[in-house]
């Protein structure tokens, strides 16, 4: 009897709708359906539910462009982390200095000071921060034009890299090594 | 009997400042999380304690209901229930930049931008700690607020 008095008492609508939980309850229901209807009018591709997979979702169109085009080929993280090991590779990192100093793909260098390329043996790497970030694909874009050859890029980006939980190196821009 | 000086948190003036710098905050907040929901799904699934499944429901939805909270919160009607929810949140967000300092993950937080631009951020994981706690604190004394007739 107790039990059903308890249910009774919590199943019913509160007295001049002024109960805390019944507030609680109507902000994160005002909360969702806002959610619902900006996911249906922005088109996100984010699903409400459903497993999120950044590389399925669309890329953008720059970064499509840019690996349509012929010297330019997608990498993934595990030929990456191979590549470091063995030396054979020098990664730019296409992100802001700020994005570089909290955090980077060990001995990859920054766009900005990637003029100064002189192995020409390695290959080269490009990396942003998300399958999204169009700045891998714009610098790779921009680094095929000016240089020439193979330029790969790492589309999943660093979230890909830090997902699988390689190893990255933390730093001061200038504190570059190569 | 009863002494009639009022403790400073039960001043009207001070809890309408706490009110507006909570709901300020969490709608700048929120901002960058609607404007770039994929970036945000991503900084949500790089804390790695969501499970997939739920990682765009979360995108999706938390962002609201920091806008939603905080708009509320500066207006003044619901007030209890908005402090209530954004305590709730910032303990949650506490807990998880303390799981990423546990488990040694090194990721943009996302709290304020969750765009290209998030790592120009790049706080320590125990400032923001430190700093949500101090958003708590506000949140707290809003949800202990005495209720004076009306919300």
């Amino acid at each position: 009897m107790k039990v059903k008095n308890f249910i009774k008492e919590i199943t019913r609508r509160p007295e001049e709708g002024k109960t805390l939980l019944f507030h609680v309850f109507l902000l994160i229901v005002v909360s969702v359906i806002c959610a619902v209807v900006f996911k249906f009018v922005s088109g996100t591709p984010v699903p409400l539910i459903g497993e999120f997979d950044p590389g399925k979702i669309a890329e953008p169109p720059g970064l499509k462009k840019a690996l349509d085009r012929s010297g330019m080929e997608e990498i993934d993280g595990e030929k990456v982390l191979n590549l470091i090991e063995n030396d054979m590779a020098v990664l730019l990192d296409a992100r802001t200095p700020g994005e570089y100093t909290a955090g980077h793909i060990p001995s990859a260098i920054l766009e900005g000071k990637s003029l100064s390329l002189s192995d020409g043996s390695k290959i080269v790497i490009v990396y942003g921060n998300t399958p999204q970030d169009p700045r891998a694909g714009n610098t790779a874009e921009a680094l095929q034009k000016m240089r020439g050859g193979m330029i790969y890029v790492y589309k999943k980006g660093f979230s890909d890299w830090l997902s699988r939980k390689y190893l990255i190196e933390k730093g001061n821009p200038g504190g570059i090594k190569r | 009997m009863k002494s009639k000086t009022k403790n400073i948190f039960q001043l009207r003036i001070f809890q309408s400042i706490c009110r507006l710098v909570l709901g300020g905050v969490f709608i700048l907040a929120s901002i960058d999380k609607l404007i770039y929901p994929v970036e945000f799904a991503q900084v949500v699934a790089n804390y790695r304690i969501v499970p997939p499944v739920f990682i765009g429901s979360v995108a999706l939805i938390l962002p609201w209901i920091e806008l939603v909270c905080g708009i509320f919160l500066i207006v003044g009607v619901f007030k209890k229930a908005s402090a209530v929810i954004l305590s709730i949140l910032l303990a949650i967000f506490i807990s998880a930049i303390f799981s990423t300092l546990v488990r040694g993950i090194s990721l943009d937080c996302g709290c304020f931008k969750a765009s290209a631009e998030a790592g120009k951020e790049a706080i320590s994981p125990y400032l923001l700690i430190l700093r949500d706690i101090m958003l708590l604190i506000p949140a707290i004394i809003i949800g202990l607020e005495k209720n004076r007739g009306k919300e």
